[in-house]
């Protein structure tokens, strides 16, 4: 087949076109500026008198602020230029997007203190937009940071100093804010105190990303099975953090001003997200909880009667401990010793309970341990877990693996025996009140035509 | 949870992937790799026969999250395409390529929703069968949905509009 392109060319309208406007915007601020600053300079003759004209009359400071947004915009791509290179697109989406959002918060922040609304308040309102958008990006890298394990060391090292740079600046601002409230009292500073507090966090906790990817990356040559966990616990405490700090703040200001109309979004959002983490933390933990005793291993035997030994998650051979394996597959699996656990069959009475965080030691062995669910899917463990992170059902046939508690807890052997029959028939009359797809489809994959796109309520409502 | 986990699962599924693709190629569809990057594919689509769309080649990207195949793709359209289910700026919206948890309309159920069974093929072919039959109840792009309902004969010409262009006629 012919190696099919995109064609650039198609693309190149859209980039001239903004870098157009972009220029456009420039020279127009350019020349507002001076023609400011040059009818300033005719009407008085001396400098002083003229700073004083510019900074009395409403437009030519407005024309100074327009001219001092281009500057800031002109160095943020000078910084941008050296420390990040070129952006990806999805980059400039993410700054497109939440630049909007972030102005409109802040032009609503603004009804709250519309009293000390001035040129101060818009230089730092600048500043504050400056540094979000480099917390941003830096985000958005360290997150890619997944993909390219094998980036340049002097761009480790770029990124690095600069989180490090805006860390420090966030925590002068913090103080500067901090002290200004401590001698004048309650001001617009608390404000920016707030997005600083915040924005300090959100680079402890990049920072801490960082470090778990760099970790991952440097000495765990297949793949590090707790990161993931420890990527949502950080983000827990995050987002516990940002619920803390905006109260705080509602408190603050709502004895000292008003209704904070603007961090209303932010603060549901953060408490949404939170609780959310916290019952899916809760739901994960109860899902993996005694993964090995709760979820037998896959024999042999049970391996060969499947149609199709592959684990559906990563698409990759699965084999029960012990089992030879074909050559081939050596390249991409490496040969396990079997873990004590697992090699007879699953599930004894007498499996001693693995609590999740001892894989860290040898996740590698036990996450290519093939793994059956109570409808009788299988899957590899790690990829089994996971999966769990998300979702606790199954990935194949979507039954809850945490409603059939008692029935996997109590009589291991039934679940066994639904090798053959994966849906039993009590569950499987459960399961297809909840899901009328599966009824025709039980076992299989789905096929793709059956996945509807944008099935519409009144269908559901009848059932297809 | 939105935990970026396991890139180099992801990694090695898109490789299992693209190789299968390789050598069987459905029929109709072709993706690959963008350059380097594997979680950057850029995919082709040959309109379904017998429809506005037949005879046209359709170009879009498909983006991968690091914790693929946990999380479903994101496909954008960089051809024109002109399709109740297709957001004006090209993004694809179909119910398997939201992750269960999220849900934009509200209504789709779990079962439609992504899982790791998905797979770049079953996801072009579901984009292949949407073009075939849209959905204008739940319009991505609102202007198209409503012209596919009220003024078939102008839906079908700006289609071929759009088969033209992407043919470079």
């Amino acid at each position: 087949m012919p190696p099919f392109t995109t064609n650039p060319a198609a693309r190149r309208p859209q980039h001239l076109l903004r870098a157009s406007r972009l220029g456009l915007f420039a020279l127009f601020s350019v020349a507002l500026t001076s023609l400011v600053c040059l009818s300033a300079w005719h009407q008085n003759q001396h400098f002083y008198s003229a700073g004083i004209y510019l900074s009395r009359s409403g437009a030519s400071l407005l024309a100074l602020i327009n001219f001092g947004a281009l500057a800031t915009l002109g160095l943020g791509k000078v910084v941008q230029r050296f420390i990040f290179g070129p952006l990806r697109h999805v980059e400039v989406e993410h700054l497109y997007e939440r630049s909007w959002v972030a102005v409109t918060e802040l032009l609503l922040a603004m009804t709250v203190f519309r009293d000390e609304f001035d040129a101060r308040f818009t230089f730092f309102f600048l500043v504050l937009l400056f540094l979000k958008a480099f917390h941003w990006i830096t985000a958005d890298r360290v997150d890619f940071m997944e993909h390219t394990p094998t980036a340049p060391f002097l761009s480790h090292l770029r990124l690095q100093s600069f989180m490090a740079a805006l860390l420090a600046f966030d925590l002068y601002l913090v103080f500067v804010c901090m002290a200004s409230y401590w001698q004048h009292g309650p001001s617009m500073m608390i404000l920016f105190g707030f997005e600083y507090t915040i924005l300090a966090s959100t680079m402890v906790v990049t920072a801490l990303k960082y470090i778990l990817h760099a970790v991952d990356a440097r000495w765990y040559d297949h793949q590090w099975e707790a990161k993931s966990v420890w990527v949502f616990y950080l983000d827990l405490v995050h987002d516990f953090f940002k619920l803390v700090n905006y109260l705080t703040f509602l408190g603050v200001v709502l004895t000292t001003y008003g209704l904070p109309l603007h961090i209303l979004r932010d603060l549901y959002l953060t408490l949404r997200s939170f609780l959310l983490k916290v019952r899916d933390l809760v739901r994960y933990r109860r899902a993996t909880r005694n993964m090995d005793a709760r979820y037998p291993s896959a024999t042999a035997e049970d391996l060969a009667r499947l149609s199709d030994r592959t684990c559906i998650i990563c698409r990759e051979d699965m084999y029960a401990p012990g089992e030879p394996r074909p050559d081939d597959a050596d390249e991409i699996v490496p040969p396990v010793p079997v873990p004590a656990a697992a090699a007879n069959g699953g599930m004894g009475a007498g499996t001693p309970p693995a609590p999740f965080t001892a894989t860290a030691t040898h996740g590698t062995r036990r996450s290519q341990v093939p793994k059956k669910l109570p409808c009788g899917h299988v899957f590899h463990f790690g990829c089994l877990r996971s999966w769990l992170e998300r979702q606790q059902s199954c990935p194949t046939c979507r039954r809850s693996v945490l409603e059939t508690d008692n029935a996997a807890g109590t009589t291991p052997a039934a679940a066994a025996a639904a090798g053959q029959q994966p849906h039993p028939h009590r569950t499987s009359q459960q399961q297809h009140v909840r899901d009328p797809l599966l009824r025709r489809d039980q076992d299989q994959h789905l096929t793709p035509l059956a996945h509807r796109y944008h099935r519409t309520p009144r269908r559901t409502s009848t059932g297809t | 949870m939105n935990a970026a986990g396991s890139s180099r699962t992801a990694l090695r599924r898109l490789m299992v992937e693209y190789r299968a693709l390789q050598k069987n190629p459905p029929e109709g569809i072709f993706a690959e790799p963008l350059g380097e990057d594997f979680f950057t594919w850029e995919a082709v689509i040959a309109g379904p026969p017998g429809t506005d769309y037949e005879h046209g080649v359709f170009t879009a990207e498909i983006n991968f999250p690091t914790d693929y195949p946990l999380n479903p793709p994101t496909m954008t359209f960089t051809s024109d395409m002109w399709h109740p289910n297709v957001y004006p700026d090209g993004t694809v919206c179909i119910s398997i390529l939201h992750a269960p948890g999220d849900d934009p309309n509200m209504y789709e159920t779990s079962a439609e929703r992504w899982s790791p069974v998905q797979s770049v093929e079953k996801i072009l072919l579901s984009v292949v069968s949407m073009l075939a039959e849209p959905n204008d109840e739940s319009g991505a792009n609102i202007d198209a949905s409503k012209m596919w309902r009220d003024d078939r004969a102008r839906f079908s010409e700006v289609v071929r509009g759009t088969v033209r262009k992407s043919l470079n006629l």
